[in-house]
């Protein structure tokens, strides 16, 4: 019973998130229809206390290394990266939900229960090597995703982002579910570590032995898997169902999908790739192969981001811009992984918390105009500049960062992940990227002159101070991240998650 | 050729199938190889109807074939347990769910085109039998040397129900897989109910609504 106990307390963060989650459904229940406002303030105090206890695991790892809790969970430091992450975002999706004036507030008990039920999803989703564990926090994840696009039960476009949603996401598991059985029936073990390298004893034959044996099944389950991390980070050709999701579901939520889910979505691909081709002890046959996974990976990089950009170029709705701005920026976190080092892992890493401050900050500037506007189209937002000035260059900085030029964290983002690709042989991946981040300067600054270079149109002004002061803490941080400021911790944080993967250091001159 | 010719010549070539499936099973292994061509007969036809049949109310029946082929594998598997949970959980609850689902909704008028779904399903099921030719051509499929077969497994020293229900709550096996599934089949049924429940607040339209 002890042992229980013992092990309990490593999943500490998830339980709490658990009875978070139910805290909240119950009180809603109890409070029916008046002043929602409690329930979000119990949410932030919820997810206030799982950060802590993160911090609290962040530090107790760094002293006993990684741990298993249960034989399913694996607590390291590159899984509580991630769930600080989900943690973040979260919170800020939360205080949106609080500030948007379109959310209605009816059935709200239920929208944080699923928001909350996604993050216990992608928790497990990314502090997990069992195939059947991550499968199950992928679809919780999904679940609740799915509900929340068709949030808003009268509105005709979250139904139809809700419908397409589901298609493509059931698609999508059942092709990584055939990829994961057929993992299963190769190696004999759901365990990505065993898969990996399988000791003497272990009563599992490990993917190297079974692709020596012969490659093409082995090669079709990892393809089949990979597809279905694909759609979830969506990555050309399962991106699809993007820009229509993004735009029919619900703002808030739409935030959430684009920044927490795509960073679960990442850590589970580079957990999965890492412990398949890159940690110490695989066989030289498999690597061989990962290499080549590698490739694929690049390939699938240069065309998601130059798709994404050029889709982008052409949207006349802001949010339907952003939802091809986010599958741009899937396509530069995807070099990152594509590179197959730890330090291209540390890169992408980094680049997502980049992402998160710029991304975050957008689509609550989406939230902010929306609410004064009623709108999302980009033309309406002439003359915002001179009303809403402070909001205005927020939204400034972020695009500047989404682009990624200095001074802003998504600059040094991106010129990690630059040398992280050129290290790894990507040149031609970087010249692809480089000329992307041109390409996005265009629309990305279509915003910012149709703010402040046009007459304003004339509108009722409605002032949101809490969300535009969010707007300008996300602002300051990223640019004073670029600067400098807490680049070197983020930076020690974002390495210690390929170290605690036990991904061996490659030396760059070996392709 | 019109929709009752397809029909017709649909059918017909499942009943081949059928045929070709307990011939090929007799041939390879006697009389568990029939059982299994009929288990295969049983899940491939009930799905090919499902696609092909017109009427939604038919397409959910014929699952019941499917899944009651599935269990008859698990059978042959020598998994009773698993055999069991099939028929209970899918062709019990879900195919029973389906079909209240399918009654309760307005009768769709406009029927499926099997002409248009044609291509796609040749297409996806070219890549999909490739794809599992592919595999089962040259994969070496794990074996566990310590699984009990024959004579352990006669004597009723093994059972499968055991297994699962000690892996459930084992603390080093599957406990945290078993759990989380409860939280997942609660945000689910949550998700459920607040879709389908009805308010006069959600039939207004939104505003920004197209």
């Amino acid at each position: 019973m002890n042992a229980y106990i013992e092990q309990m307390g490593l999943i500490a963060p998830e339980l709490v998130l658990t009875a978070l989650s139910l805290f909240v459904l119950t009180w809603d229940l109890l409070k029916k229809g008046r002043n929602s406002d409690h329930i979000g303030y119990a949410t932030l105090v919820g997810l206030a206390v799982t950060g802590w206890l993160l911090l609290q695991q962040w530090g107790m790892l760094g002293d006993k290394g990684t741990q298993t809790a249960f034989g399913m969970v694996t607590i390291d430091r590159f899984g509580t990266f991630f769930k600080l992450f989900t943690v973040g975002s979260m919170a800020v999706v939360t205080l949106f939900v609080m500030l948007d004036k379109n959310e209605r507030k009816h059935g709200i008990g239920e929208y944080y229960f699923l928001l909350i039920g996604a993050s216990i999803g992608a928790f497990f989703m990314v502090s997990t090597n069992n195939l059947l564990l991550l499968m199950l926090g992928l679809e919780l994840l999904s679940l609740a995703s799915y509900s929340l696009a068709g949030f808003h039960k009268g509105s005709k476009r979250s139904a139809e982002a809700a419908l397409k949603y589901i298609v493509f996401g059931g698609l999508s598991a059942g092709v990584m579910l055939y990829g994961i059985s057929l993992l299963y029936g190769l190696t004999g073990t759901l365990d990505l570590g065993l898969m990996g390298h399988a000791p003497e004893g272990s009563g599992a034959v490990s993917l190297a032995t079974q692709f020596d044996a012969s490659p093409i099944p082995v090669a079709i389950a990892v393809v089949l898997v990979l597809a279905g991390f694909a759609y979830k980070v969506s990555v050309v050709p399962f991106h699809f169902w993007t820009p229509d999701v993004y735009e029919g579901a619900p703002t808030p939520v739409t935030t959430f999908l684009a920044v927490g889910s795509k960073a679960a979505g990442f850590a589970a691909l580079l957990r999965f790739v890492g412990a398949l081709f890159l940690t110490d002890g695989v066989d030289a046959s498999i690597v061989a192969y990962g290499d080549r996974i590698g490739f694929l990976l690049a390939i699938l990089a240069a065309i998601t981001m130059t798709l994404g950009n050029l889709s982008a170029l052409r949207q006349g709705s802001l949010k339907r811009m952003l939802a091809y701005s986010s599958i741009a920026h899937a396509g530069y976190v995807l070099m990152g992984a594509a590179s197959m080092t730890s330090e291209g892992f540390a890169a992408a890493m980094f680049y997502l918390a980049a992402y998160y401050c710029m991304n975050l900050g957008a689509f609550g500037f989406l939230i902010y105009f929306e609410g004064v506007t009623g709108k999302d189209d980009i033309d309406s937002l002439k003359g915002m500049g001179w009303r809403h000035p402070v909001v205005a260059w927020s939204m400034v900085v972020f695009l500047v960062a989404l682009t990624g030029l200095p001074p802003t964290v998504g600059f040094y983002g991106k010129l990690i992940l630059f040398y992280a690709a050129i290290d790894a042989g990507l040149a031609w991946l970087v010249i692809i990227a480089a000329i992307n981040s041109v390409i996005s300067l265009f629309y990305y600054f279509r915003v910012a002159k149709s703010m402040f270079l046009t007459e304003p149109v004339p509108q009722v002004p409605m002032r949101q101070h809490g969300l535009a002061g969010i707007l300008c803490v996300l602002a300051v941080v990223t640019v004073l991240a670029g600067l400098g400021a807490f680049k070197d911790p983020l930076r020690g944080w974002a390495d210690e998650g390929p170290a605690s993967l036990e991904i061996y250091a490659t030396d760059a001159g070996s392709r | 050729m019109d929709q009752v010719m397809l029909q017709r010549a649909f059918y017909g070539a499942l009943a081949l199938l059928t045929l070709t499936a307990l011939g090929i099973g007799l041939a390879m292994a006697g009389a568990s190889g029939v059982a299994f061509g009929l288990f295969t007969a049983m899940t491939l036809g009930g799905a090919l109807v499902c696609v092909w049949e017109r009427s939604v109310v038919r397409s959910a029946f014929s699952l019941m074939a499917t899944f009651t082929g599935v269990s008859g594998y698990f059978v042959l598997l020598e998994a009773d347990f698993l055999a069991m949970a099939q028929i209970l959980i899918y062709v019990g609850g879900i195919l029973a769910l389906l079909l209240f689902g399918v009654m309760l909704c307005p009768p769709d008028m406009e029927e499926r085109q099997l002409k248009r779904v044609l291509p796609g399903l040749g297409i996806v099921g070219a890549a999909v039998a490739w794809l599992s030719m592919e595999v089962a051509g040259s994969a070496r499929w794990y074996v566990d040397a310590g699984a009990p077969v024959g004579d352990a497994l006669a004597e009723g020293e093994f059972s499968n129900a055991r297994q699962i229900g000690v892996g459930f709550l084992g603390i080093d096996q599957y406990v945290v897989a078993f759990e989380l599934a409860a939280i997942v089949l609660t945000v689910a049924l949550v998700a459920a109910v607040y879709i389908a429940r009805r308010s006069s607040v959600d039939l207004e339209p939104r505003e920004g609504d197209a």
